[in-house]
């Protein structure tokens, strides 16, 4: 009798003791590195269409050979193909730094970055877009004409204000592991920081 | 209606039992556990000691969507048993009861991948592994009928094993949250195996 509680004893010691595997745990970053060498070039969204308003726009970023200076043009069609041009808001930052990577609040892998802003201007390119911004008037500008680029920074147009010239401009970049696209932040959601928030959903690919 | 189910039921358990007194006697069977179904095989050496083994696999794969990315997750966990039983024979109530203890050899493995819906970008992985070899010790109560019938519930725990988990992130960062969420639901430190074989 004693004997097998002898043999019970220790079993029952065992098993409460230490049961379970221990865990160890590692986590690789494997996110790219966004450099200057990988963002000069031109890089092109796709066309994104907006069956609501039957318009489309589609959005061309270059970055200078050390992407240093970024040319941000966005088209507006009167389609829903991006083929008939409406109007063009292009936007150029010069002395662009890159960050170091950080994370957005829905851990997004991204890099910051901060720009001096040229100048952001919008040019109507038909009639019907010149009328339909002169009647508004838009950004509380009046002398609006077709194939003429006006500087809109600093200024208020609709629900969007722009930033002035030489006014900080701070944004995301992310880049997915294989390199083969970027997306950039929403700056119409800006933080406390003066960073986006969050990115926007569409892939600009070189 | 329902007493007489209760009366056969009683009449069923406790009636023509037979007590594995038989030193020489083997069973073999069937079992579902926590670690996968599987068969087991035993040899009664005496009316006290088991020795017994089993083998058992599960491997499950899985595919979710939400928020415009796609978890894909695959687990193998295939494990070779080897154990001896001893039987708490003394006591009338105590009967069948045994505790158990043995060595399980292991590939257990697991990998989830995290990718983006509309560019098939990657965003996250992660990788489990588990050691090879694992003590398991358990206890458990063990009934076989006079007409050979055998069946077995047992709750075992194993220990000295170990396991790693890799995480890899690519466009998304795992948070705190999601890493202790998943360390705790990727851990099989018990195993409850439910057994029904053949004595002969």
């Amino acid at each position: 009798m004693m004997k097998r509680y002898l043999i019970i004893l220790p079993l029952i010691i065992f098993l409460f003791t230490g049961c379970g595997d221990a865990l160890s745990t590692s986590t690789k970053d494997e996110s790219a590195s966004v450099t200057a060498d990988f963002l000069a070039g031109t890089w092109t969204a796709e066309c994104v269409d907006n069956t609501t308003a039957s318009t489309s726009s589609k959005t061309v970023l270059v970055f200078s050979a050390a992407a240093d200076n970024l040319s941000s043009t966005s088209t507006n069609y009167s389609d829903l193909n991006c083929v008939t041009q409406n109007y063009v808001i292009r936007k150029t930052l010069n002395t662009l730094s890159l960050g170091t990577k950080s994370t957005t609040a829905q851990y997004q892998i991204m890099t910051k970055y901060t720009a001096v802003v040229s100048n952001i201007t919008l040019e109507p390119k038909t009639i019907n877009a010149t009328t339909s911004l002169n009647s508004t008037p838009y950004c509380g500008i009046t002398g609006w004409s077709s194939g003429a680029q006006t500087s809109i920074a600093g200024l208020t147009c609709g629900s969007i204000t722009y930033k002035a010239q030489t006014a900080v401009y701070s944004d995301l970049i992310q880049v997915n592991s294989e390199k083969t696209f970027i997306r950039l932040g929403n700056t119409t959601n800006l933080g406390s920081s003066g960073y986006p928030k969050t990115l926007y959903t569409e892939e600009y690919y070189k | 209606m329902i007493r007489f189910r209760i009366v056969l039921l009683i009449i069923f358990i406790f009636s023509p039992l037979s007590l594995l007194a038989q030193s020489g006697s083997s069973e073999a069977g069937l079992f579902y556990s926590t670690w996968g179904i599987g068969v087991q095989g035993s040899y009664n050496y005496t009316n006290e000691i088991l020795f017994g083994g089993d083998i058992s696999s599960q491997s499950t794969a899985s595919s979710s969507s939400s928020s415009g990315s796609t978890i894909e997750t695959e687990t193998t966990i295939q494990t070779v048993n080897g154990f001896a039983r001893y039987y708490l024979r003394d006591l009338e109530f105590t009967d069948g009861l045994f505790g158990q203890a043995g060595i399980a050899f292991r590939n257990w493995n697991g990998t989830g991948t995290i990718t983006e819906d509309n560019t098939k970008a990657k965003l996250a992985s992660i990788k489990m592994n588990w050691s090879p070899l694992v003590l398991v010790s358990g206890f458990g109560w063990h009934k076989v009928w006079g007409f050979g019938m055998s069946t077995s519930i047992s709750y075992n725990f194993s220990a000295g094993g170990s396991r790693t988990i890799e995480y890899t992130e690519n466009m998304l960062r795992f948070s705190d949250a999601i890493k202790s969420d998943l360390e705790e639901n990727t851990d099989f430190p018990t195993n409850l195996v439910i057994y029904i074989g053949y004595s002969f």
